[in-house]
C-alpha cells in the first residue's frame, strides 16, 4: 500500500486566512472539589478545504475540542480561557440564536458511535428533516426528498429514509451520520473517531467515501482519532495531542518521515509500517496521566525514554512545561530535547 | 406484535387466575355465605324467583357441592355477566349496579391518573433539563412531599381546607342532588365541577411519584450522544428537550405505569369514600360492609379486569412509542 | 514430605455491621431512622407521654387543640393526643407482624422458585403473577368481608397474604443471578448440600434486599391497615390511627370543622410511612451510587440566553 501524499501546497495556516482558529483554548471539567483541565492552551488553525488530523490516546481531550468547536460542551465541562474563532468571529460573542444558525450550517460533527448518536425513536428521514427545518423554511416533503438524495450520495438506498436507526447495520448508520453532517454543506466537518466502532473492511470503505466527498465538495475536515496510521494516509496536517496539550504539529509527510517528539515516535512504532517489512513493534510503556494531577514539567516525562534521572535536561523536563516551537517551516514540536538539538 | 401477543396471553392467564381466586374465596370462607345471604332476603321474592337463589348458589358455592362440577358452571355463568342479585340494592342484579357506577370511576381514575402522569413526567422532564431552576427547586420537592402522604389523608385535608374552609370546590357526590344524570351540558358541567376536587387529590397523590421517576431517567438521558447531536444540529433547546431527551426518557416510567395502576385503584377507593362519589370504589366499601357477597365478589373481578385493561393499553402505547420493540 | 494445600472457597462479601454503619451515615436513611425511632419510642413509652387514657371520656367534646389537649378532643370527648400516642402501638405491632409474615412468604417462595426451576417455578410464578395483578386494597376488602372476625390476627394474616408478591418476584430474580456466581458454584463443587447452599451462601448475600423488602412491606402493611380501618373494616373499638380517623369520618368531623380529629392521626401515619420510605431511599442509594445527591450545578450551554 503506497502512502498517498497530498499534492495540496502546504503553506502554514497563518499565511492563509484560517477558517477556524483555536487560540489558547482551555477547557476544564468542574467537579465539586477540583477542576480537571482537559484541554490546556491549545492553538490550532484550520484552513478552508484543509484536512487536519488530531491524534492521541483515549481521554487526552480530543473529543472535548470537538464539542467545544460546536459549542455543545455539557456540564461539567466549560471553556475556561482562550477563544474559538470562526471566520475571524469569536464564538463566545455569538448569541444563542446565532449559535443555532452556526451549528451544522458552518461546522458539523460526525459522532463516534452512530448507534448512540441517532435518536432511537425517530425515523432516519425525520432526523434529517428537523435539522433542515431548523435552518431554513422548507416543506417536509421537500426535506425528505433531499434526505433521500443525501442517502444516495453515501451509497444508501433512498427508501431507507423511513427506517429507524436500529434497523440499519453499523456501517449504514455511520454513513447516515456522515450524510447528515454534509446536509447543509458546512465549511468544516469535525469527525470524532468516525470509524472506530466499525470493522476494518467497513472502515476502509467509509474512509474512501469521505475522501471522495471531500474532494468533490471541498470542505475542511478535523479528523480526530487515536489511529495515527489513518491520518498519515488521509490528512494534510497532523496534530498530536497528549494529556490535553499539543505536542507536535506537522504536515503528514513531514510527520511520517521525521517525527521528532518522543511520544509521536512511540506512536509511530506502535503500529505496523505502511510500507516495508514488518519490524519489531513496541508500544509506549506506562499509561496516560491522570488529568486531575498531571506530572510536573513535561507531561510525557514519566514515559519518555529520553528523560533519565541524572541526564542533562532532567531538571528542565521535570519542572518546566515545553512550548510548541517551530523547528521547520511546517513543523512544530513541544519538547525540551528537540529544542536543545535545534 | 409478538410482544403484544405475549402480553395478551399473560393477561388471559392472570384473568383466569383472578376468576379462580374469586371462585374459591366464598367457598373457603368459614361458615356458609350463601345461607347467611339467603336468610336476609325477603321470602316472597325468593319464592317468586327461584332462579335468583340458583344464580347465587353458582357464584357463592354450597357446602355440599362438588367443586369439580361447580367450577365450570361458575365460569359459564360469570362469563355471561350474571353475578346474581345485589342484596344491598335488592332486587337489582349485580351487573346493573356495576353498570351504573363503573363509568364514574373510570372517568375519575382514568382522567386523574393520566393527568398525574402528564404533569409528573412533564415537570420531571423540565426539572432534570434545567437543573437548579425554579421548577427543580420548588415544584419538585412540593409534589414529591405531597405524594408521600397517604391517599386518604390527602383527601381529607383537601376536602377540609380546599372544600369546606375555602369553599372553592363542592365536596360531595358526583353531581348536585337537583340534577338528573343525562347527556346534557348542564349535567356534564355540574358533574365535572364535582369531580374537580377528587381529580385534584388524585393528581396530588400520584404526580410526585411520576416526577421522581422521570427525573431520574431524564438525568441519565441528558448525557446521551443523540441529545448532544440534537444540539449540534442547531435545533431549539425546547425541541431537543422534548423530542430527543423526553421522548426517550418517558419509556421506562411508562413501563411502571401498569404496576402503579394497582395502587391507583386503592387510592380511588379512598377518594370515592371521602367524597361520597358514587363509583365502584364506594360501592365496594359499602357492599363489603353490608355483607353483599355477590356484589363484593363481582367487584373484585371488575377491579382486576380494569387493572389488566389498563396494563394492556399501556403495552399498546409502549409499542407505538418505542419502535425497537416492534421488531423484536 | 508433600503438603496438602487447602483451597478455600472464595470468601463471600457479607458484613452486617458494615452496612448498618453505612445506613447511619447516609443522610436520608439517618433521617428516616430518627423519625422511626421517635415513633417507636412514643409507642413504647405511651403511658408516660400521654396523660389520659385513650378510651375514657376526659374532656368536653369537640375541643380544638389546647394546652390541656394538644391534639384536641373528639366529638365524644376522647383525647386525640392519647389516641394518637397509644395508637402507635397497634399500628406498629400489626404492621411489623404482617411484614414479617409477608417477608417470610416472599423469601420462601422466591428462593424455592429460583432453586427448583421447572414446573415448581412455573406454578409459583403463576401464583405470584395473579397476586401481582389483583389490586391489593380490593382484595383486602373482599377477604375481610368473607371472614367475619375483625380481630388483629385476621388483619395480620390477610395483610401478610396480599403483600408478598412483589418481593417474591424480586428475590427470585436476585437468587437466580446469585446462583450463577462463582462462590455458590464453588460451594456446590465442594459438596455442600443445596439446602446449606441456599441458607448458608445465597441468603446472606441477599440480606440487604430482604431488609429493603421488609421495610417496603412494613410500609404497605401500616398503610393498608390504617386504610382498612378508616374504611370501617377493622375493630372499631380498638385504639389505632386508622380507627380514630374512621370515627372522624363517620361522625362528620370534616363537616363540623373538627379537623384535628383526622389530621393528627393522619400526620402520625404519614410520618411513620415517610420514615420507612427514607430508610429505603438510603438502602437504594447504597446499592446504586448513581442515585446519590448530585452537587449543585450551573448553566451548561455557553451563549445560552
Amino acid at each position: 500500500m503506497t502512502l498517498v501524499v497530498e499534492t495540496l501546497p502546504v503553506t502554514t495556516a497563518q499565511e492563509q486566512s484560517a477558517l477556524v482558529e483555536l487560540r489558547g483554548l482551555v477547557v476544564d471539567y468542574v467537579g465539586s472539589e477540583r477542576r480537571v483541565r482537559a484541554v490546556d492552551h491549545v492553538d490550532l488553525a484550520i484552513a478552508p478545504g484543509e484536512i487536519v488530523g488530531l491524534a492521541g490516546e483515549s481521554g487526552c481531550g480530543k473529543s472535548t475540542i470537538a464539542h467545544a468547536l460546536l459549542q455543545i460542551l455539557r456540564f461539567p465541562a466549560e471553556v475556561a480561557e482562550g477563544s474559538i474563532l470562526f471566520g475571524g468571529r469569536d464564538l463566545a460573542t455569538m448569541r444563542e440564536q446565532e449559535l443555532r444558525r452556526f451549528r451544522w450550517r458552518n461546522v458539523s460533527l460526525v459522532f463516534q458511535s452512530a448507534m448512540s448518536a441517532l435518536n432511537p425513536v425517530m425515523r432516519v428521514g425525520d432526523q434529517f428533516v428537523d435539522m433542515m427545518r431548523a435552518h431554513e423554511p422548507v416543506r417536509k416533503r421537500d426535506a425528505l426528498a433531499r434526505a433521500g438524495d443525501l442517502l444516495e450520495l453515501v451509497g444508501i438506498d433512498r427508501a431507507r429514509v423511513r427506517a429507524y436507526p436500529h434497523e440499519l447495520s453499523g456501517g449504514m448508520r455511520q454513513r447516515v451520520i456522515i450524510a447528515m453532517a454534509l446536509a447543509l454543506r458546512p465549511e468544516l466537518v469535525v469527525m470524532d473517531e468516525p470509524t472506530t466502532a466499525l470493522d476494518v473492511v467497513v472502515q476502509r470503505e467509509i474512509l474512501q467515501q469521505v475522501q471522495d466527498l471531500q474532494r468533490e465538495l471541498g470542505f475542511a475536515v478535523l479528523f480526530i482519532t487515536h489511529d495515527l496510521s489513518l491520518l498519515l494516509e488521509f490528512a494534510n496536517r497532523i496534530a498530536i495531542m497528549y494529556a490535553g496539550e499539543l505536542v507536535e504539529v506537522a504536515s503528514a509527510e513531514t510527520l511520517f518521515r521525521s517525527p521528532r517528539h518522543p511520544y509521536t515516535v512511540g506512536l509511530m512504532s506502535s503500529f505496523p509500517p505502511l510500507t516495508g517489512p514488518l519490524e519489531r513493534m513496541t508500544g509506549i510503556p506506562g499509561s496516560p496521566p491522570d488529568l486531575a494531577q498531571p506530572p510536573p514539567g513535561c507531561r510525557f516525562h514519566p514515559r519518555c525514554p529520553h528523560c533519565l534521572a541524572g541526564g542533562p535536561l532532567f531538571a528542565r523536563q521535570t519542572t518546566e512545561r515545553p512550548e510548541l516551537r517551530r523547528i521547520a517551516p511546517e513543523h512544530l514540536v513541544a519538547c525540551h530535547l528537540v529544542e536543545e538539538e535545534t | 406484535m409478538r410482544f403484544l401477543l405475549r402480553r395478551l396471553m399473560f393477561y388471559a392467564v392472570a384473568l383466569w387466575g383472578a376468576l379462580t381466586l374469586n371462585f374459591l374465596l366464598p367457598r373457603l370462607a368459614p361458615g356458609s355465605p350463601l345461607d347467611g345471604l339467603v336468610a336476609r332476603l325477603p321470602p316472597a321474592q325468593l319464592q317468586a324467583n327461584p332462579q335468583m337463589v340458583e344464580n347465587l348458589r353458582v357464584v357463592l358455592g354450597d357446602k355440599d357441592e362438588s367443586l369439580i362440577r361447580a367450577y365450570p358452571a361458575y365460569l359459564q355463568q360469570v362469563l355471561s355477566g350474571n353475578f346474581g342479585v345485589s342484596t344491598s340494592n335488592f332486587p337489582a342484579p349485580v351487573s346493573e349496579v356495576i353498570a351504573n357506577t363503573l363509568p364514574y370511576s373510570i372517568f375519575l381514575v382514568g382522567t386523574g391518573f393520566i393527568l398525574a402522569f402528564l404533569l409528573g413526567t412533564g415537570i420531571g422532564m423540565i426539572a432534570a433539563w434545567r437543573r437548579g431552576g425554579i421548577v427543580d427547586n420548588v415544584l419538585t420537592p412540593t409534589l414529591i412531599s405531597l405524594a408521600a402522604f397517604p391517599a386518604f389523608f390527602t383527601a381529607l385535608v383537601a376536602v377540609y381546607f380546599l372544600g369546606l374552609k375555602a369553599g372553592w370546590f363542592p365536596i360531595q357526590h358526583a353531581y348536585s342532588s337537583d340534577i338528573e344524570p343525562a347527556f346534557t351540558f348542564a349535567f356534564l358541567s355540574d358533574a365535572f365541577r364535582h369531580a374537580e376536587l377528587p381529580l385534584l387529590v388524585i393528581v396530588f397523590v400520584y404526580a410526585g411519584g411520576w416526577l421522581l421517576n422521570m427525573r431520574n431517567v431524564m438525568v441519565n438521558t441528558v448525557a446521551e450522544d443523540y441529545v448532544a447531536m440534537g444540539h449540534a444540529k442547531g435545533l431549539r433547546d425546547s425541541r431537543v428537550m422534548t423530542m430527543y431527551a423526553g421522548r426517550n426518557a418517558i419509556l421506562p416510567p411508562l413501563t411502571g405505569f401498569a404496576t402503579l395502576f394497582g395502587s391507583a385503584v386503592g387510592g380511588l377507593i379512598f377518594v370515592e369514600y371521602v367524597f361520597s362519589y358514587p363509583g365502584v370504589g364506594l360501592t365496594l366499601q359499602q357492599s363489603a360492609l353490608g355483607s353483599d357477597y355477590p356484589l363484593t365478589q363481582a367487584l373484585l373481578l371488575v377491579f382486576a379486569l380494569c387493572v389488566l385493561v389498563a396494563n394492556l393499553i399501556m403495552d399498546v402505547l409502549y409499542v407505538i412509542l418505542d419502535p425497537r420493540v416492534r421488531s423484536s | 514430605m508433600s503438603t496438602l494445600v487447602e483451597i478455600e472457597a472464595p470468601r463471600r462479601r457479607v458484613s452486617v455491621p458494615g452496612w448498618s454503619r453505612l445506613l447511619l451515615t447516609n443522610p436520608r436513611s439517618l433521617f428516616g431512622l430518627i423519625l422511626l425511632t421517635g415513633v417507636v419510642l412514643s409507642a413504647v413509652f405511651a403511658p408516660l407521654i400521654a396523660d389520659n387514657s385513650p378510651t375514657e371520656i376526659v374532656g368536653l367534646p369537640g375541643q380544638p387543640p389546647s394546652r390541656a389537649f394538644p391534639f384536641g378532643t373528639t366529638d365524644q370527648g376522647y383525647d386525640v393526643f392519647a389516641q394518637v400516642i397509644w395508637g402507635a402501638r397497634t399500628s406498629l405491632a400489626i404492621g411489623a407482624s404482617a411484614a414479617v409474615m409477608s417477608t417470610a412468604i416472599a423469601v420462601f417462595l422466591g428462593l424455592l422458585a429460583a432453586y427448583s426451576g421447572g414446573w415448581i417455578d412455573d406454578v409459583i410464578n403463576l401464583f405470584t403473577n395473579v397476586f401481582l395483578v389483583i389490586p391489593a386494597l380490593p382484595l383486602l376488602i373482599v377477604l375481610q368481608t368473607f371472614v367475619p372476625s375483625r380481630g388483629p390476627v385476621v388483619m395480620i394474616l390477610i395483610l401478610g397474604a396480599t403483600t408478598w408478591a412483589l418481593e417474591a418476584r424480586i428475590l427470585r430474580s436476585q437468587a437466580l443471578s446469585l446462583r450463577n456466581r462463582d462462590f455458590v458454584r464453588a460451594a456446590k463443587v465442594a459438596g455442600e448440600s443445596t439446602l446449606r447452599t441456599v441458607f448458608g451462601e445465597v441468603m446472606p448475600n441477599m440480606i440487604s434486599r430482604i431488609a429493603a423488602g421488609f421495610l417496603f412491606v412494613f410500609y404497605l402493611s401500616v398503610l393498608f391497615e390504617a386504610g382498612l380501618e378508616f374504611l370501617g373494616f377493622g375493630d372499631v373499638n380498638k385504639t389505632s390511627w386508622g380507627v380514630t380517623m374512621y370515627w372522624a369520618q363517620n361522625n362528620s368531623a370534616v363537616l363540623q370543622g373538627e379537623w384535628w380529629h383526622f389530621f393528627f392521626p393522619g400526620l402520625a401515619l404519614a410520618i411513620t410511612v415517610a420514615a420507612l420510605v427514607f430508610i429505603n431511599y438510603g438502602i437504594d442509594e447504597l446499592s446504586n451510587p448513581r442515585l446519590r445527591q448530585r452537587p449543585p450545578r450551573r448553566r451548561l450551554l455557553r451563549g445560552a440566553a
